[in-house]
């Protein structure tokens, strides 16, 4: 077992090249590191790091942190890689992957110059290994099987054992036949916290870790096998609408530390009503010269991408992965496209060979997880087909890789606070007064189609055009042809 | 001499008193046929009117046929059949006519001149008168005397064949129109199959088109679609046509009238074979009961009883006695004579020589029937087993096997994991695996039906199953869509 010293040495620390906190980097000269340290490491040793004292601890919906203990300044941490039967969300459970009983494995948390010791219990069928990426260690603790260690035996307790020379959002996985053992779920967030804070504190920190899942409908299991059909999509291995949301008081500084350990995937996570800065990486801290406004974060898969932002925008905001194929449960791919189909007597003809056929798809699939949730539409035993939730005013057909942050005045629980009234209204139908007011014909519809901007009508059957008085008129749209 | 007179008083004595059954056997035609009819026998034109046999027929078509019913309108209907019976007739007839004693054979002589005229040496006729006057002579065939027991028991047996041949003859008519029946209503259930899977791939099509006129396909995928429909149409067309034609064989093998072909009913279905094991064969039985080789039997015994009368023949040729009285001139005169063949030349040896080895013949022959009978019962047995065994297995497992699958798909289907091209696709799949079911109920069926006849004394053929056509029921699947 290398020394504490060695370790430091290992990492490549030397004395010239320590930059202190984020902003003395400039890029990569010979002998410089890029991952953020916001105190000297080499020669220096720190107390364990304190919650609630010298961080607020992250917040990770659908999971937990990792408990630990201090022994003789090193904090101790014990994952125990087992199955578990998980619950994606109501409806839908398999036997998974898990550390210490849950899917994925807790937070581990630190403060930056922690010294750690973690052992590792693997109660699997199968050999496995912990790699703890993104985390500057010696070689020998980096966990790839085969190249760093020998894979640790069931029934086999490992330790590793490192200092955090850096603060960061990192994660952890097996490194031994990940394309199974991440498919079963191994995988779980690092959040290390910055020593000496160079910028202001988040009052709320969330660590989400994004993965695909292929659960065949009817399937109790992952299937590993599974290269691009990917149908279980989850946030902290929860699927909406089983993902819990976030919740923060206005004014709030809040983070998302988001990582991505997905097999085949990247995500462009989005989140609605507000723009979000993207202050880290899992390389290290984004120089504040180089952070721009976003609505969305690519996380591609293998990072993490951590993105800040004040809540000043009370409401019930969505938050998901914006491919929308990845915000829906477990659909079927190979599936003739039925939009706009005239289902006929089609239902009729078919009564007599297949009773319970019932044409599906025409008017598209939102309508799906209504049918599937009141039950007369019988799906597979353990399976959510394209199940989305019922929301405050209609079905929310939503699911996969979707999550709300939920935002509110002065609230002191960060419990669920149900759903939003927003006090300034919300969309509905228009009046015929407004429509009045506003000339508004709902049976034309404008559409400039031709280089002079003139707008043609599109109506059912008839050309209308705008009317005739004076009220709307629609003005061209800005370009006049040439 | 008295003792020749003595032997000839008892061969008539023994003639008159030979039983020939007055019904020509008829009754123990049915008594042997009954095992094997589930209807009782009838003779129309004998036992029951020509007009009550087509009231019968009538009323029994009027329903749908069953096992019973089938027998019982082969019984009245089918003119085979009823030939055998005449068949029956004729052989007692001939039984008879060897049951009794050879005539004598008489000549008579009358002679009744006008005179005859002489011509003298100058040409003058001169006319001599002479008498009336004549003979009676009688001739009999000593032999046929002699060995008229002999030739008694030979037509016994000859008689005893002709009988267990029309029997079987008989009784294969009906167990013909059972298997025709079986064949039939499969065919039936057959077509109901082959018009919800043309259903289905009619709905496939129909669907394509949908999807077309909306824009989602294009038109290779409705002609594909379009083109298995029609694919299943021609199977539909050749379901009917082979209902059409069991039909038709049906009714031919009852023996009505083409016109009445139409009139068949058929309904329901072939039964599940019950829950009962089967017995163990009964070999000895069996061998007890065939009246192929009781048929035989009957034909080695009157063999052997006409080659007692060759060998003799063939030796002593023709003996004959002649009695006869003439009258002449007023004067009774008597002469008595005895005729025979004088063996000088053919001692008869090639005759007994080839009696031998016909008799050897029958006899090997009749062994191989044995053997071939005891051989074709144990295949028979195995193939019932066999056959009930897989029937009982598909009712058991594959068909709710297959049922639950399908409502899988159609789960699937409404998980959106599947479309409704692969839910009819696998509507068919069911379907096909219906078909291998029905196919191995009419199995079991006509195999059962052969071993039925089997132990009531037929010998059933035992059409060879190829190995190839005994996995046809596994490709139930049809091509992907
Ligand atoms: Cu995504």
């Amino acid at each position: 077992m290398p020394s504490r010293r060695d370790t430091l040495k290992i990492a490549g620390l030397t004395a010239g090249a320590v930059a202190l906190g984020g902003a003395s980097r400039t890029g990569a000269h010979k002998g410089e590191h890029l991952h953020s340290e916001s105190v000297p490491h080499k020669g220096h040793s720190y107390a364990p790091g304190q919650p609630g004292v010298d961080y607020k601890p992250v917040v990770t919906p659908d999971g937990s942190t990792l408990p630990f203990k201090v022994v003789g300044g090193v904090k101790v941490f014990h994952l125990t890689a087992e199955e578990v039967e998980h619950e994606f969300a109501p409806g839908l459970k398999a036997f998974c992957w898990g550390y210490n009983g849950q899917v994925h494995g807790p937070t581990i948390e630190c403060v930056e110059g922690d010294k750690v010791r973690i052992y590792v219990t693997n109660k699997l069928v199968a050999p496995t290994t912990i790699h703890w990426h993104g985390v500057i260690l010696n070689s020998g603790m980096d966990g790839v099987g085969g190249l760093n260690q020998r894979a640790i035996k069931p029934g086999e307790t490992f330790v590793y054992e490192w200092t955090f020379v850096q603060h960061g959002t990192f994660m952890y996985h097996s490194h031994h036949d990940e394309m199974t053992q991440m498919a079963m779920g191994l995988m779980g967030m690092i959040v290390v916290h910055p020593r000496k804070r160079t910028e202001p504190m988040p009052d709320r920190e969330f660590a989400m870790m994004l993965g695909t899942w292929a659960i065949r409908p009817g399937a109790k299991r992952p299937d590993p096998n599974v290269m691009s059909d990917f149908n279980v999509l989850t946030i902290n291995a929860k699927t909406y609408p089983g993902t819990s949301p976030l919740v923060a008081r206005t004014g709030q500084r809040v983070r998302f530390r988001i990582g991505n350990l997905s097999a085949m995937d990247h995500h462009p996570f989005h989140l609605h009503g507000y723009a979000f800065e993207e202050v880290m990486t899992d390389g290290g801290v984004i120089p504040k010269s180089a952070r721009r406004p976003e609505t969305t974060v690519l996380v591609p898969t293998g990072t993490t991408r951590t993105v800040e932002l004040v809540a000043h925008n009370p409401g019930d905001w969505a938050m998901h992965c914006h491919m929308t194929h990845h915000v829906m449960t477990q659909m079927g791919h190979d599936i003739p496209n039925m939009v706009g189909v005239d289902p006929k007597d089609l239902d009729g003809q078919m009564a007599s060979l297949l009773p319970h056929y019932m044409t599906m798809g025409h008017d598209g699939m939102g309508e799906m997880g209504i049918h599937v949730e009141s039950g007369h539409m019988k799906v597979p035993e353990n399976s959510l087909p394209m199940v989305g939730a019922q929301g405050p005013h209609d079905y929310i057909t939503m699911g996969g890789m979707f999550t709300i942050f939920k935002v509110r005045d002065g609230i002191t629980s960060f419990e669920d606070p149900g759903w939003y009234d927003d006090p300034l209204g919300m969309a509905r139908p228009a009046t015929e007064a407004e429509l009045s007011r506003d000339g508004i014909n709902p049976d034309t519809m404008h559409m400039p189609v031709n280089s002079h901007g003139s707008g043609t009508s599109y109506g059912s059957g008839h050309s209308g055009h705008s009317g005739p008085s004076g009220r709307g008129e629609w003005h061209k749209g800005g370009h006049d042809g040439h | 001499m008295k003792r020749l007179a003595a032997y000839m008083l008892s061969a008539v004595l023994l003639a008159s008193c030979v039983n020939v059954p007055k019904d020509a056997g008829f009754s123990e035609l049915a008594e042997l046929t009954a095992p094997m009819l589930s209807a009782p026998a009838e003779w129309v034109g004998e036992t029951i009117s020509e007009q009550s046999a087509n009231d019968r027929i009538s009323a029994l078509l009027s329903s749908p046929l069953t096992e019973a019913s089938v027998a019982e309108i082969t019984v009245l209907a089918n003119k085979d059949l009823r030939a055998t019976l005449y068949g029956l007739k004729a052989a007692r007839g001939d039984y008879v006519d060897d049951a009794s004693l050879p005539n004598p054979f008489i000549t008579a002589l009358f002679i009744d001149s006008p005179g005859e005229s002489e011509e003298d040496c100058f040409g003058n006729l001169t006319k001599t008168d002479i008498p009336i006057g004549g003979s009676i002579g009688i001739g009999y065939e000593i032999l046929d005397l002699l060995f008229f027991p002999r030739t008694l028991k030979a037509a016994k047996a000859e008689f005893n064949a002709a009988k267990y041949g029309s029997v079987r003859q008989f009784a294969d008519y009906a167990y013909k129109a059972r298997l025709a029946f079986y064949q039939a209503m499969a065919a039936k259930q057959m077509v109901g199959l082959a018009e919800q899977s043309y259903k289905a791939t009619e709905a496939s099509a129909y669907s394509a088109q949908a999807l077309y006129d909306a824009g989602n396909i294009p038109m290779l995928n409705v002609n594909r679609e379009k083109l298995f429909a029609a694919q299943m149409e021609a199977q539909l067309i050749q379901a009917k046509r082979h209902q059409k034609m069991a039909e038709r064989r049906l009714a031919q093998a009852m023996g009505l009238h083409p016109e009445k072909a139409g009139s068949i009913k058929l309904e329901g279905r072939l039964r599940t074979p019950d829950r009962n094991e089967l017995d163990p064969l009964p070999i000895q039985g069996v061998m007890d009961r065939n009246l192929e080789l009781k048929h035989r039997g009957a034909l080695i015994q009157a063999a052997g009883a006409r080659m007692g009368l060759s060998d003799v023949m063939s030796f002593v040729g023709d003996v004959e006695g002649e009695f006869e009285v003439e009258r002449h001139d007023g004067k009774y005169e008597y002469e008595a004579g005895i005729g025979f063949e004088l063996p000088i030349f053919n001692f008869g040896q090639g005759k007994r020589e080839a009696n031998r080895a016909r008799m050897e013949m029958m006899a090997q022959r009749y062994e191989a029937a044995m053997y071939s009978l005891n051989a074709t019962s144990r295949i028979l047995y195995d193939e019932l087993s066999a056959a009930r065994e897989n029937v009982l297995l598909q009712r058991k497992k594959v068909l709710p096997l297959s049922n639950k699958v399908l409502q899988g798909m159609q789960l699937d289907y409404n998980a959106m994991q599947i479309g409704v091209f692969d839910l009819l696709a696998a509507k068919r799949e069911q379907l096909a695996i219906g078909i291998a079911y029905i196919e191995s109920v009419e199995d079991y069926w006509r195999t059962r039906a052969a071993y039925e006849y089997l132990l009531a004394g037929g010998s059933p053929e035992i059409a060879m199953t190829s190995a190839a056509s005994m996995s046809a029921g596994q490709s139930a699947s049809e091509g992907d869509h």
